[in-house]
């Protein structure tokens, strides 16, 4: 090749990779890459025929990407499998390769119908996927020399070098493409959040204003109250308190109420009030103290817990009550009582003895005066009727007011109770029932600590209620000892109770067969139990119903102190927290 | 039969209806059944009544044409001339189309023009046989022709080859017209399929030869060249042409410029020619005829009178061979108008040595063109500058 020839090639070729390599390296992306590289190269090496093929490592196949000198239609069509295709080897061995006047089925079908007198194949590398091969084509007898070969060769590594820059591009395009998508998605977020705290905020006043209202109406109701209430946190710092307990304490609406004053103005040696909310916060116990003296005024202090829904104590409500009035009250009607019932006693004594003596002197005079007879036992049995009535209400003012006197001795039980059934046999058998013991249950049973009169009573009360209640069978009476305490059972074949009655025993007026609500005067005063209870209470046992079946019958029971030398003293404190705990009924 | 043609002139200028029925019945007396008409007119001619002549004659057959500064006839040149050639045929195909507002959106005129294979039925022959004769307005100054050329090439693919230029007014630069059948364009490009069954013949050459060193256009937007090696385009231009830039009269820029014009090597060992037309002051740019890309390695080329003369007659020879034996029917020529000037009294040399290269009897007509178009030794379609075309159709 003559020298200026030679020199004009090497122009050329620096002129070609200048100008390709200068607009390989603006482009961004692959498309117009492979697009600048193929017409380039047609264009500067005379190629009429120039398709950029892409081998597919995933799916095995080849796919024209640019080309010029095809239609549109025929670079649409120009795929294959890779596997056994001339771009495959071509690819694998890495090199160019030269063909002239190439054999039919070497190329690709699609090109078949050229005339193709030359071909150039020129392998791309890739770090993506499984390469290019660009196939040259020239139609006219121009071979490919060398120096296409080289020159191609080194555009084809540019492109290699711009494609692989392209995809990292495109990735960091894509990273940025996705932080900004996640920054938009925080955007979004934080303007959800706003959307979110400004709907708390309206929330917040809205539940601000719901409990200002709240409030105001709790404030308005414990105000109504009659009763003083504080209530407290945890900490005993003070939540709130009531008009009524500022005029209990005497105290003026201005003055801030809490646990520290409430004890400094209730302080007495009676109880310890700070104790008290300490045992309740911690146990969850209530607690009531039923009589404080607070000048001349008689206070009732009560306690309980203030709980969440999971039953977390979470504070106390403190309720004090001025029963001054109520206390002066039931002490007047205790005292009406006694006053009233040992007024009436004297004169009933009177009429039940004169005509008891009438029936007894004049008894032959009487048989022959029928009509008279029956007026005068009519008189003397109301008589005896209105003195136990009487004698019931002196037995429960005494009690009530701790007057009634107790004599304590050892006493036989199994003697109390066979004087009892003995001396009731007769009404049992006008009704055609039974009154048995169950004697070996009473056999050597050791004496109790009581009342012999007292615990007699209790007796006589329990027979007699069972006897009242029981038209079929009758009642047996069993004993057993338990521990320091005798149990007396007394077991009835009667009518038994529902539940509801059940629930209605032992209070004072209140007869086993009533409603809560209405009695019958004709049975009685309905202080027979609440009696014998207070007794039994004072004696150092307990009475209560063991069981009660509707129709089958019922089953009362009481205990009481076996007779031992520590008796005495377990009897007077038992019986002082029986009563204490009776009279908060 | 196969294919015979005829050509036809008329210089009169005073009646453009007539001057085309002049110069079609005057190729109309030698042959009959035309299957294609190509006409060429300069500036003197109303263009809708020249083309309402001629098709008075022709009736509906294809026509295709359009202005020039010059037009060639056989072996003369007619500053003011319509001339039309007349193509019968049993066994041309032929097919005529168009692409519009090639200012606005070259690639898509470019693939209007694809139109035309939908329009005829091509068979699958060696593309020596497939030529896509095309017109295209060249007087934008911002029309990218290349661009059409491209996306044209796209729609075709290989199986066709490329022949044309630029057509221009008489140097105002202002307007110049494309004409198929009787519709008369402006910013547009019209085109001919032409399958043979034997090959045609396409060659072009130029004849210029680079000098000196190279350089690097660092700066330019289609046409207009802004930097070179860094520098203000003129000013390079000029100082390195050793010409003062104060001094220089630049109102003799083209005629100057035109001995001087800048070269782009190919793979091939060819330059492309690029033909320096105007220059500003204000901007320091250069204007050129056709486009030069950005980062293009360019070198000045030089020539003479003789060289220019030896290229057309490589270029004749060649297309010539190209028929592969086949006499030809008829010689089209796009010569490039800056050849025109250059040659001046020589330019019709140029014609008479192409003619003789040919056959004396083939009849020949063209145009002085403001770029060529063609594939030059195979390839894609090159917009060329300061360069001879010409184009052989077989018997």
């Amino acid at each position: 090749m003559p020298t200026d020839i030679a020199l004009e090639a090497s122009l050329a070729s620096v002129s070609i990779l200048y100008q390709i390599s200068s607009e390989l390296s603006q482009v961004e992306d692959k498309a117009t890459a492979c697009t600048i590289f193929v017409e380039s190269i047609c264009r500067n090496f005379s190629i009429d025929l120039g398709i950029l093929v892409e081998l597919d490592g995933a799916d095995g196949s080849y796919q024209a990407i640019a080309g010029l000198g095809l239609t549109k239609e025929e670079m649409n069509q120009f795929s294959g499998k890779v596997a056994g295709s001339v771009f495959d080897k071509t690819l694998q061995e890495a090199r160019p390769v030269r063909l002239a006047s190439p054999k039919a089925g070497i190329l690709p079908e699609i090109i078949s119908h050229f005339s193709i007198q030359s071909v150039l194949l020129m392998p791309i590398a890739s770090k993506q996927g499984s390469g290019y091969v660009l196939l040259c084509c020239r139609l006219y007898d121009k071979e490919f020399l060398f120096a296409d070969e080289r020159v191609i060769g080194i555009l084809a590594t540019k492109l290699s070098s711009t494609l692989d820059t392209i995809v990292s591009q495109d990735n960091l395009a894509y990273a940025e493409q996705k932080l900004q998508d996640q920054v938009l998605e925080v955007q979004k977020l934080n303007l959800a959040l706003a959307d979110e705290k400004a709907d708390v905020e309206r929330q917040v006043v809205e539940r601000t204003q719901q409990l200002f209202e709240e409030h105001v109406r709790f404030q308005s109701s414990i105000d109504s109250l009659d009763v003083g209430l504080l209530m407290t946190f945890k900490d005993s710092q003070t939540i709130s308190h009531n008009a009524a307990l500022s005029k209990i304490l005497g105290l003026s609406n201005t003055v801030k109420i809490d646990v520290a004053l409430l004890e400094e103005k209730l302080l007495t040696s009676s109880f310890d009030l700070m104790k008290a909310i300490e045992n309740c916060q911690t146990t969850g116990e209530l607690f009531n103290i039923s009589e404080v003296d607070y000048g001349d005024h008689i206070l009732s202090v009560f306690g309980a817990p203030v709980r969440t829904q999971d039953h977390n104590i979470i504070g106390t409500v403190i309720l004090i009550e001025d029963i001054t009035e109520a206390k002066i009250m039931a002490r007047s009607k205790d005292e009406f009582f006694s006053i009233a019932s040992h007024e009436l006693r004297t004169p009933l004594t009177s009429i039940r003895g004169n005509s008891s003596m009438i029936l007894d002197y004049y008894k032959d005079l009487l048989i022959k005066d029928t009509p008279l007879k029956e007026m005068v036992e009519d008189v003397y049995g109301s008589a005896v009727r209105l003195i136990e009535i009487v004698n019931d209400f002196l037995d429960l003012s005494r009690l009530e007011q701790g007057k009634m006197v107790f004599t304590y001795s050892p006493v036989s039980l199994q003697t109390v109770i066979e004087s009892v059934v003995q001396e009731m046999q007769v009404v049992f058998r006008d009704k055609n029932l039974y009154l048995k013991m169950d004697d070996p249950t009473f056999d050597s049973l050791p004496k109790v600590w009581a009342d012999e009169d007292r615990l007699k009573q209790v007796v006589y009360n329990l027979i007699g209620n069972a006897a009242k209640f029981t038209d079929n069978g009758g009642i047996t009476l069993k004993a057993q000892v338990m521990g320091t305490l005798i149990k007396v059972l007394v077991i009835d074949t009667g009518r038994g109770m529902t539940p509801e009655s059940q629930q209605l025993l032992f209070r004072k007026f209140q007869q086993a067969s009533s409603s809560l609500l209405t009695r019958d005067s004709t049975r009685g005063t309905g202080l027979g139990l609440y009696i014998s209870k207070m007794m039994v209470a004072s004696m150092g046992g307990t009475i209560a119903l063991e069981e009660s079946t509707e129709d089958q019958g019922s089953v009362f029971s009481f205990t009481i102190p076996i007779a031992t030398a520590e008796t005495p003293a377990i009897i007077v404190h038992q019986s002082t927290k029986h009563m204490a705990h009776l009279s908060r009924r | 039969m196969a294919t015979t043609a005829a050509i036809g002139l008329s210089q009169h200028v005073g009646d453009s209806y007539q001057a085309g029925i002049e110069a079609t019945h005057t190729a109309m007396e030698k042959i009959a059944n035309p299957v294609l008409a190509i006409v060429f007119m300069t500036e003197q001619y109303e263009e809708q009544a020249a083309t309402s002549g001629i098709r008075s004659l022709l009736g509906d057959t294809p026509l295709i044409g359009c202005t020039a500064p010059s037009l060639i006839f056989n072996n003369k040149i007619y500053a003011d001339g319509l001339g039309v050639a007349i193509i019968a045929s049993d066994t041309l195909k032929v097919t005529v189309g168009l692409g519009e507002n090639m200012s606005q959106d070259a690639v898509a005129t470019g693939k209007s023009l694809g139109s035309l294979l939908t329009a005829s039925t091509v068979p699958k022959v060696h593309p020596k046989n497939q030529v896509l004769l095309l017109f295209a307005d060249a007087s934008m100054t911002k029309g990218v022709v290349s661009d059409t050329l491209t996306e044209a090439f796209h729609e075709f693919g290989s199986f066709f080859r490329f022949f044309g230029g630029g057509s221009a007014d008489n140097l105002h630069f202002k307007k110049s017209f494309q004409i198929i059948n009787q519709k008369i364009l402006t910013d547009a490009a019209v085109a001919a399929l032409i399958v043979s069954e034997t090959p045609q013949g396409i060659s072009l050459m130029h004849g210029w030869e680079a000098t000196g060193q190279a350089f690097v256009v660092t700066k330019a937007e289609g046409k207009v060249v802004k930097e070179i090696d860094g520098e203000p385009a003129l000013n390079f231009y000029m100082n390195h042409l050793d010409k003062d830039t104060q001094q220089f009269d630049y109102s003799q820029f083209y005629a100057f410029a035109s001995g001087h014009p800048l070269g782009i090597p190919m793979g091939t060992g060819e330059y492309v020619v690029r033909d320096p037309l105007s220059a500003s002051l204000e901007d320091q740019s250069i204007t050129f005829v056709s486009e030069i890309p950005e980062n293009s390695i360019v070198r000045i080329m030089t020539g003479s009178k003789e060289s220019l003369l030896s290229a057309s007659v490589s270029a004749a020879n060649e297309a010539k061979a190209g028929l592969e034996g086949k006499p030809a029917a008829l010689t089209l020529v796009a010569d490039c108008v800056s050849r025109l000037l250059y040659l001046d009294d020589q330019a019709e040399t140029e014609l008479t040595n192409i003619r003789s290269s040919i056959g004396e009897d083939v009849p020949m007509i063209g145009f002085f063109s403001f770029g060529e178009f063609g594939i030059e030794g195979g390839g894609p379609p090159a917009l060329y500058n300061k360069t001879c075309g010409v184009y052989v159709i077989p018997q």
